[in-house]
């Protein structure tokens, strides 16, 4: 089910209806789960089985894990956190590492046949893979109780608010919420009301109309000229946030609604004037992921900390997706954080400084998006020679609808941007938040021209 | 603060509503402004009845003249003051360009028409003149005929059939919303305008702009006047353009305009175009029989400096052109005599 449907909608408000209209908690568990399992199934039935074995599988490792002594819970502990990676792996890796392996192997002379590998990439499989390993990880470390009811775990495991595209929750932030009763409480149930149609308008209104410049863009670069070029790796800067943030608020919109706060994944990503502080405004609940269940394992800042930074962003690379465009945007993330590192910033103080950093941030940033978008390493290699090497030509002027979204993007970034990141929307007065809040509806139904995925949801 | 969410929801249901019944009381307003085929039309009806000459085609016109500049050269060469309005439109086909001939027809104030006479498209486009149709275009998922697909296809369809401000929803964006300035401006800035490529800058240059010195190299048309020869159709397609030109010409002679068949300036690549020559030819042959006049500026390629591509002007072209075209249009026109009749 996707959340800009119209089918998505109307379950959600039945269920947020049905569970506010029962008064025990275990009730509004089971309401939750069955809200899950039919959202999750709604997509692709079949997927639903590879779920409910992952959900028992995993609920069997925590308890495992709970009942190990010291020595050997670290030993099941590996175990599962293999199986995870084993099932993420043979549905998201198993072709790529195929491919690879056939195609070194044929430069050596050795000629095999091509492996076999899964055609099915289960929906969200990335992030509640993840979102598992953390609990399991933390339930060893003792930084969080074993989760006992198998009710409530499956909760944990698939709520349908972030099981597809995140954010990735930790068992200690949501298990508690979904355990205790929670109260009715007005304010949260009125800010939720708010994200899911701010999140619906970056979404509908930036993201999908974007997308049609940005897949003409990638298509075939060479038939744009440089201005047109410059401005749909803009587009698609654009587009990637509003996509991602979009469904991110809205997750954390349909969270609020249940009572039940989410962390935030965005931050104004592209305010920022340093890398860092990018990875710190960028899909944050993946990034303190990687932080706490990769990089510090590694070795964090005690030692190697420029390999482990360069590790942690080029496995982050590789997360996203199963190509080499990914390993080279994450090496790209990689490197640029080293060096970042390495440079002392002597100048950040001083005028105009500032706005220079920032300047590069954002179009380091968007160069690094092209591997992104591209669809192979021709077309990357292609758009770089139309972005930057000459001869430029400029007979003809971008669309005008391109430019008239980007500058919709930045004002809609500064009008609602921060209000989406926190509460300060229930500080507005009535005419604001109507006002906000009408002219949002109108974009998205105007806008609402055709159902397009989200992106993240095939990562 | 429940107090406010319930507020809060009972403002915005208001709103909601109140706009509701404003698109619903003016739905066909709403419909046209989403489509520029309607918008045209209704241009069209609301055009002053000061304009005397209408051009119809395609946006190979609508790029090869600037209304303005070829009222005023048309004035200059025939001293009389003379308003046209270029309704030609890209991606017109046949159908519309009859509606459109059918509003022309009914204006009055309208003497003569210019039509273009190139290649508008035969194929049946889904058109939307009626302005009631404007269709979801959902994605369809991995399986079209799932439950999941047609609920959300039913779901739609019931919204759509029951609001208006869902089947009029694309009259909201701003920029379509903007073209609630176009009939109002219409008699200052050209309609064209609005829809071009970098519009402030066209409209700045359109509303400072003069008549251009016409350049010696600009096209001399061949000039082809109708002797009244039965035309004998040679291809299925060329019996079809010959019938709607015959169809079209009759319909606008009948309500008493001048009609006149133009064929705009193309490329040095596109003059030797062998489809284009028989097309020519057999607007020549229709000319004939219709007892018009066809101007030809396709005998010679304009040069790179007046071109945007091969089939369409630049803003050097259509000023030139605009001027030439005045210039041409004044010599074998009986506009002249049209007036002298009626005074």
């Amino acid at each position: 089910m996707l959340f800009n449907s119209l089918t998505f909608l109307l379950f959600h408000l039945i269920l947020v209806g049905l569970y506010w209209a029962v008064k025990f908690q275990v009730a509004r568990q089971i309401i939750l789960l069955t809200g899950s399992v039919v959202f999750y199934g709604w997509y692709y039935w079949p997927a639903l089985i590879l779920l409910g074995i992952s959900m028992l599988i995993n609920y069997g490792f925590s308890r495992w894990i709970d009942s190990a002594g010291e020595e050997k819970k670290k030993k099941v502990l590996t175990f599962a956190v293999v199986i995870n990676l084993a099932s993420l792996g043979w549905f998201k890796y198993s072709a790529f590492i195929g491919e690879t392996m056939v195609g070194v192997l044929a430069t050596l002379g050795v000629t095999i046949g091509s492996p076999q590998y899964s055609e099915w990439l289960p929906l969200g499989i990335s992030f509640y893979t993840f979102q598992v390993i953390a609990y399991l990880v933390d339930l060893s470390r003792g930084k969080v109780a074993c989760e006992k009811s198998f009710l409530c775990f499956g909760v944990f495991k698939c709520f349908y608010a972030q099981l597809v595209a995140g954010p990735i929750v930790r068992a200690n932030e949501l298990i508690p919420q979904l355990k205790n009763r929670r109260r009715f409480r007005a304010g949260d149930f009125y800010l939720g009301l708010y994200f899911i149609i701010g999140g619906l308008a970056l979404k509908v209104f930036v993201a999908d109309t974007l997308a049609q410049f940005v897949d003409f863009g990638f298509e075939s670069p060479s038939n744009m000229e440089i201005a047109t070029a410059w401005l749909t790796l803009y587009a698609f800067a654009a587009q990637i946030l509003c996509d991602f943030w979009g469904y991110s608020t809205i997750a954390i919109g349909v969270g609020l609604m249940y009572g039940i706060k989410l962390p935030l994944n965005f931050n104004l990503p592209y305010k920022a004037t340093s890398l860092r502080e990018f990875w710190h405004r960028w899909h944050i609940t993946l990034s303190q992921w990687l932080r706490d269940y990769l990089y510090i394992p590694l070795g964090g800042n005690r030692t190697h900390q420029n390999r482990n930074l360069f590790l942690t962003m080029l496995l982050g690379g590789l997360w996203h997706g199963a190509s080499w465009n990914f390993v080279i945007w994450g090496a790209g993330h990689g490197l640029w954080l080293v060096v970042e590192r390495i440079i002392p910033d002597r100048f950040g103080e001083l005028p105009g400084i500032k706005a220079l950093k920032w300047l590069l941030l954002f179009n380091g940033v968007s160069l690094l998006w092209v591997f992104f978008r591209a669809p192979d390493f021709g077309v990357a290699m292609e758009y770089f020679r139309v972005l930057l090497i000459p001869p430029y030509t400029m007979q003809d002027s971008p669309p005008d609808t391109l430019i008239l979204m980007l500058l919709a993007f930045v004002g809609l970034s500064f009008w609602i941007g921060k209000s989406l990141t926190d509460r300060r929307f229930l500080r507005w007065g009535l005419a604001r938040q109507v006002s906000t809040c009408t002219v949002l509806l109108l974009l998205i139904l105007a806008f609402a021209e055709a159902r397009l995925d989200f992106i993240y949801f095939v990562f | 603060m429940v107090r406010r969410l319930k507020v809060f929801l009972v403002v915005m249901l208001t709103l909601l509503i109140g706009l509701e019944c404003l698109i619903r009381a003016n739905e066909a307003t709403f419909a046209a402004l989403a489509d520029k085929f309607l918008l045209r039309e209704e241009l069209i009806k609301q055009a002053s009845d000061e304009t005397e000459i209408m051009i119809l085609g395609t946006s190979r016109l609508l790029d090869a003249v600037d209304q303005r500049v070829f009222a005023e050269a048309f004035e200059v060469r025939t001293g009389q003051q003379s308003k046209c309005f270029n309704t030609s439109i890209a991606g017109v086909n046949v159908e519309i360009l009859h509606r459109f001939a059918q509003r022309v027809s009914e204006k009055e104030g309208v003497k003569m028409v210019l039509i273009e006479a190139s290649t508008p498209s035969l194929t049946k486009q889904p058109v939307n003149l009626d302005g009631q149709i404007v269709e979801f275009t959902a994605k369809p998922g991995p399986n079209e005929n799932r439950f999941a697909d047609r609920l959300e296809e039913g779901l739609r369809g019931w919204i759509h059939d029951r609001l208006a401000l869902v089947r009029q929803r694309k009259a909201l964006r701003p920029k379509t919303l903007v073209k609630f300035l176009v009939p109002a401006t219409s008699d200052v800035i050209d309609p064209n305008l609005w829809d071009r490529k970098g519009v402030g800058r066209s409209i700045a240059l359109a509303l400072t702009r003069g008549i251009s010195e016409v350049k010696d190299d600009f096209l001399i048309p061949t000039v082809v006047e109708g002797r009244g020869e039965t035309f004998e159709g040679n291809e299925e397609s060329e019996e079809a353009i010959a019938s709607f030109m015959i169809r079209l010409t009759r319909l606008l002679q009948e309500a008493g305009k001048e009609v006149i068949w133009v064929a705009p300036p193309v490329g040095e690549q596109a003059v030797p175009n062998e489809h284009y020559s028989r097309r020519i030819a057999t607007y020549e042959a229709v000319v004939n029989e219709l007892e018009t006049v066809l101007l030809n500026y396709t005998a010679r390629g304009l040069g790179e400096e007046y071109l945007r591509d091969q089939t369409h002007l630049n803003f050097e072209g259509r000023n030139q052109f605009s001027v030439v075209l005045a210039r041409d249009v004044s010599e074998v026109s009986q506009l002249r005599e049209i007036r002298g009749d009626k005074e």
